[in-house]
C-alpha cells in the first residue's frame, strides 16, 4: 500500500514536471517568426514594389511641374490676349463672338 | 482588461498556506501522516506548494500569455492531484464514512476542479496555437 501512494505522489510530480517542460517546448512561433521563414520571395517583391512606388512617385512629380508650366503658360495667353482686345477695340474692330463650343 | 477569477486566486493561495508548515517539517494533516510513509507526505507537500505556487505565478504574474497558461496547467495538475491524493486517502483510511464525507467530498470537488480548469487551460493553448500558426 505504502509503494501504491509513493507510486501516485511521484505520479502527481511528474505530471507537473512533464507538462512543464512540453508546454515551454511547445511554445507557438510568433508571426515575425514566420515572416522570417517567407523572407527569401517576401522581401524580393517587397523590394519590387518598393521600386514601382519610386518610380511612380519621379512621374508624378514631373507631371506636376509640367502642369504648373503649362498653366503658366495658358495665364501669359490670357494677358496677351486681353491686350490685343484693348488694341483691336482701341482701332474701332470689334471682336467677333466664337464659335460654339470653344470656349 | 485582464479578468482573474477571484475563486481561483483564493484556492490556490489557501493551498499554498495549507502546504507551507509540511515543507518546512511540521506535522501534516493527522491522515495523510498516519496513512503514508513520511516521504510521500513530503512529496504530496511539495505537490500541494509547486503546484499552488506555479498556479498562481501563472495567473497573476503571466496572465494570457502562452507561459502563464502552461504555468497555471502544471500546477493545477499538481494541485489537483495532491487533492485527489488526499481523497483516496480518507477513502481507504478506514474512517467512518459519514464522519469524514465533508472533507472527502471538498477535496473530491476541489480536484475537479482543478483538473477541469486545467483541461480548459488546454483547450485555450490550442486555440492559441493555431492562431498563431495562422490556420
Amino acid at each position: 500500500m505504502n509503494t501504491t501512494w509513493l507510486i501516485a505522489v511521484a505520479s502527481v510530480l511528474g505530471s507537473v514536471l512533464v507538462t512543464l517542460v512540453t508546454g515551454f517546448m511547445a511554445r507557438p512561433r510568433q508571426v515575425t517568426d514566420i515572416n522570417v521563414a517567407l523572407s527569401g520571395d517576401a522581401r524580393a517583391w517587397a523590394q519590387v514594389f518598393a521600386d514601382r512606388a519610386d518610380a511612380a512617385e519621379r512621374k508624378a512629380d514631373d507631371a506636376e511641374t509640367r502642369a504648373a508650366a503649362a498653366e503658366a503658360r495658358i495665364n501669359r495667353l490670357e494677358r496677351h490676349i486681353l491686350v490685343l482686345e484693348r488694341e483691336v477695340r482701341r482701332l474701332g474692330g470689334n471682336i467677333p463672338p466664337l464659335p460654339n463650343g470653344t470656349a | 482588461m485582464v479578468r482573474r477569477n477571484p475563486f481561483q486566486v483564493f484556492l490556490l493561495t489557501a493551498s499554498l498556506v495549507a502546504a507551507g508548515p509540511l515543507i518546512l517539517g511540521r506535522p501534516g494533516p493527522e491522515v495523510l501522516t498516519a496513512t503514508l510513509p513520511r516521504v510521500a507526505v513530503t512529496g504530496w507537500g511539495v505537490a500541494l506548494l509547486t503546484g499552488s505556487t506555479l498556479a498562481l505565478f501563472g495567473v497573476l504574474v503571466s496572465h494570457r500569455s502562452w507561459y502563464g497558461l502552461v504555468l497555471e496547467r502544471s500546477g493545477l495538475l499538481g494541485v489537483g492531484g495532491a487533492a485527489l491524493i488526499y481523497f483516496g486517502v480518507l477513502l481507504t483510511a478506514g474512517h467512518d464514512l459519514t464522519a469524514i464525507r465533508y472533507t472527502a467530498s471538498i477535496h473530491a470537488g476541489y480536484a475537479a476542479a482543478c483538473l477541469w480548469r486545467a483541461g480548459q487551460v488546454t483547450v485555450t493553448m490550442r486555440a492559441h496555437r493555431s492562431a498563431k500558426a495562422g490556420r
